[in-house]
């Protein structure tokens, strides 16, 4: 049986995973997961996988001979060393690669979390709030860019060099601008203009503009259906 | 020479333990750089924040200093010390394995860690026997991972010999094992025998076991002082 990577193009988390399977030109035969139809191959495999009879079924889930995984930075790594060794895309040096990888935790715990607090304010006051704290993290990523990453060559994280700080942070940049804008009229590319942050400015047009990118991303209209249920209702 | 390995740590705190394990298991010179989280000094927050540019964010252990090289997260600083000190491997050259073995850690956290801290919060006596079922659940899940994707060749441990599956989870067990008899009267051994997890509670024993996990591990008292502050009190008590 071919190798599988089951995924959903909705799904930020998943996408991390096509990603890698895009940028090491692996072998994967793509699986479609309808998050809101959900078969009962997929949901039984997942819960096989998981051993766990009642878990909620999530992409992505890979397949690869005798090697079941999920959990999208274990699936993406996995992709990434098996089959992009020689690519880069995880950089030899090992300082360089633990840059990489706090480069990615540190975008997540500030501009998903700021994200899901903008979706989750109800109020005026608290979305003014939110806005600000979506300020503040761009300004965190923008200074961890210019601190510990590199302008040589190019706009990703290590400069020229498109690695695994992309990987793990491209799709969820790419929901953070889309349901921030569509849901709350919250523009990142403005606040990050009017903070003056160019360096993580030129980050996101480089890592949005990558093929792999643009390749995986879901269609728009479809994203906006799927990401309605993220906003809560504002009550002002 | 290399320079020393400087490991900023409270010695209380799992996720440092990660590192420090790692540390350890190298056979690393290192250097521990003591840090009270109640009373955080000027160095430690000073050097958090050259690291980690935000300035909201409460300064956290474990930091690693290397040379010129300063990482903070466990996660980030035990995988830098696999790839920079790949002797004595923590993970195994196969990719297929290595993807378990994280996978493992994650699966320790849904199901034991996480399930644990919801026995500690919940805030009567209903919902800690809702809880507790929780973490039997998730109890069981662990078994049939480590039986699913684990091996037995070589021992016990979850690739049957040692790795990082260990090295990141053995604290966690050891906090639950101190701080859930204690608040809630669980006894998590009992919980394992009776519903028959053989294979867990093997895995259980050989991490505990090794000698990293011992000379890691805070006293009891200490665990539990340290865990007050996530327990809530009964209200039906």
């Amino acid at each position: 049986m071919a190798a599988q990577l089951w995924a959903a193009p909705v799904c930020p988390w998943a996408q991390r995973a096509t990603i890698a399977v895009v940028e090491t030109g692996a072998p994967f035969e793509y699986k479609t997961v309808d998050l809101h139809n959900k078969s009962a191959e997929f949901v039984s495999l997942y819960r096989k996988i998981v051993c766990d009879a009642d878990a909620n079924a999530k992409v992505p889930v890979l397949l690869d001979g005798e090697l079941a995984i999920t959990e999208s930075p274990v699936v993406a790594e996995y992709v990434l060393r098996k089959y992009g060794a020689d690519k880069g895309t995880i950089p030899a040096d090992p300082a360089v690669l633990a840059r990489a990888r706090l480069f990615a935790e540190l975008f997540v715990s500030n501009v998903t979390t700021a994200q899901g607090a903008i979706l989750k304010s109800d109020s005026q006051a608290k979305l003014a709030e939110a806005t600000q704290q979506m300020a503040a993290a761009l300004k965190v990523v923008d200074a961890f860019l210019l601190s510990q990453g590199s302008s040589e060559g190019g706009s990703f994280f290590l400069g020229g060099t498109y690695s695994i700080a992309e990987v793990l942070t491209t799709s969820l940049l790419h929901r953070a601008i889309t349901y921030t804008k569509a849901y709350r009229g919250v523009d990142l590319w403005q606040l990050v203009q009017d903070h003056g942050l160019t360096r993580i400015e030129a980050w996101m047009r480089a890592a949005l503009e990558r093929p792999s990118a643009q390749q995986t991303m879901p269609d728009e209209a479809v994203l906006l259906e799927h990401g309605r249920k993220f906003p809560v209702p504002m009550k002002d | 020479m290399p320079s020393t390995l400087i490991h900023f740590d409270s010695t209380t705190c799992p996720y440092a333990q990660r590192s420090w394990v790692a540390l350890l298991e190298k056979g690393l010179p290192f250097e521990i750089r003591k840090v009270d989280l109640s009373n955080k000094d000027a160095e430690f927050v000073e050097t958090y924040r050259s690291i980690n540019p935000d300035p909201e964010a409460p300064a956290k252990v474990p930091i690693l200093i290397d040379g010129d090289t300063k990482l903070v997260e466990s996660m980030v600083i035990v995988d830098y010390l696999e790839q920079k000190y790949p002797e004595p491997a923590l993970l195994p050259a196969d990719a297929a394995a290595a993807a378990r073995v994280r996978l493992f850690i994650e699966t320790v956290g849904a199901q034991l860690t996480g399930p644990m801290f919801g026995v500690l919060r919940a805030d009567n006596r209903q919902a800690v026997q809702e809880a507790t079922t929780k973490l039997v659940a998730g109890l069981k899940v662990l078994d049939a991972f480590i039986r699913l994707h684990g091996s037995t060749q070589g021992g016990d441990f979850f690739l049957g010999s040692y790795s990082m599956a260990e090295a990141c989870t053995t604290g966690f067990l050891q906090r639950g094992l101190a701080v859930l008899p204690h608040y809630r009267g669980i006894d998590l051994w009992g919980l394992v025998r009776e519903n028959k997890l053989d294979r867990l509670e093997s895995w259980m024993k050989a991490a505990l076991a090794r000698p990293s996990a011992q000379q890691t591990k805070p006293a009891d008292n200490v665990i539990i002082q340290g865990f007050g502050k996530f327990v809530t009190p009964l209200k039906d008590e």
